[in-house]
């Protein structure tokens, strides 16, 4: 799948990141996401009561993974 | 949702008006009214937004409450989390139960075919996925809609033998809509030709997005007496535009009930999705007045 990128307001400031979904046959799909070329983290999406959850075992706050997942759900919808 | 989304200086010039029906629509609505009328399902994208509370749903309601309050308040909405991952029984069972307990008896969930199989894999060797993606879907029971199936945006002609497959071995009566969306699908006639030929060969129905930036996508071609429509609005200071922009469809609709189509599922999205429930407002609104759908008002504070 082809990179692509999401705009998302992180502490007041308006920042491009850089996502590369990762093209695994797995279940779980994997996104990568880089900040001005340096890797930020993996996130990844689940099922919850909620709809879609934004997790990652990266150290993402999680008001930005919040932030990053919702533009990569607005991406792809 | 981002796609097809315009500069807001750009919107003004833009012609919003819906064209002309497509080759198919007119082969496939015999002309006159459906015996059993039109149904209709008004709904959005997401229920898990913590920024409706006190707006769209009432102060203080939980995050494990949102689908219940949801559906009290709208009878379907796309069921994008499957697009993500193929969700759990035990994921789909509990959608399930907290739509149950809303007491809307005529809520659907209208699921987004899983990435896995649009977008991965292209279409190709998945049968295993449909299976699962299929399976799990069924424990919506009674409130599960059609499957809508959306192919990557560079999912072109080229690849017509991987749709055409994958239809051919798509189980026959399970419900299914396809979207696409590159624009040689609406621009080179043979190509537009066939894809909906071959959706009415299959009696699957094709998803319009209305999109600013992307008026092609508008195909007004229906392959089965059923719409799905994808509405982006602008909102904001555009907000009156995308209501004019809904009040020519409840025009068209109007216009192809008198002619035979028996389901609207119009779906309401912004590009920015905080105030989409001001627009499946006012679409209920329209459809309720103008068309007699019967939906419950959607009470917005």
């Amino acid at each position: 799948m082809e990179p692509f990128e999401i705009t998302v307001t992180l502490e007041g400031a308006v920042e491009t990141l850089r996502v590369e979904p990762e093209s695994q046959e797995k279940e779980k799909h994997e996104y990568k996401i880089y900040q001005d070329g340096e890797f930020l983290g993996t996130v990844w999406p689940d099922c919850l009561d909620h709809g879609v959850c934004w997790f990652s075992s990266d150290e993402i706050a999680e008001d930005t993974l919040v932030k990053i997942g919702d533009a990569i759900e607005k991406y792809e919808s | 949702m981002e796609f097809g989304r315009a500069e807001l200086s750009a919107i003004k010039d833009i012609d919003f008006s819906l064209p002309a029906d497509g080759r198919i629509t007119s082969r496939t609505l015999p002309g006159y009214p459906s015996p059993n009328g039109c149904k209709f399902h008004v709904g959005m994208g997401k229920w898990g937004r913590k920024e409706w509370v006190g707006e769209f749903y009432p102060p203080m309601t939980r995050e494990r409450d949102f689908l219940t309050e949801y559906s009290k308040r709208l009878d379907s909405i796309e069921l994008n989390a499957a697009f993500y991952s193929i969700p759990s029984p035990e994921d789909v069972r509990r959608w399930k139960e907290n739509v149950k307990a809303s007491g809307n008896k005529n809520f659907l969930f209208f699921p987004k075919v899983s990435r896995s199989i649009s977008h991965i894999k292209r279409l190709e060797d998945c049968d295993f996925l449909v299976k699962i993606y299929l399976e799990a879907m069924a424990e919506l029971g009674e409130y599960r809609g059609p499957s809508f199936l959306q192919v990557s945006d560079n999912f072109n002609p080229k690849y017509f033998e991987s749709l055409k497959n994958f239809l051919e071995s798509w189980p026959t009566g399970e419900k299914l809509f396809v979207e696409v969306r590159h624009s040689e699908w609406f621009s080179d006639t043979a190509s537009r030709i066939k894809l909906f030929d071959l959706l009415a060969k299959h009696q699957v129905g094709s998803v319009m997005t209305d999109a600013s930036a992307r008026r092609d996508c508008l195909h007004m071609e229906l392959p089965t007496p059923e719409l799905f429509v994808r509405f982006i609005g602008n909102g904001g200071t555009h907000t009156d535009s995308d209501f004019l922009r809904v009040d020519e469809w409840v025009d068209r609709i109007s216009s192809w009930i008198d002619n035979g189509l028996e389901t609207v599922n119009f779906f309401c999205h912004q590009h920015d999705e905080v105030g989409s429930f001001e627009l499946g407002a006012y679409v209920t609104e329209q459809v309720n007045k103008k068309l007699g759908a019967g939906l419950p008002s959607i009470p917005v504070s």
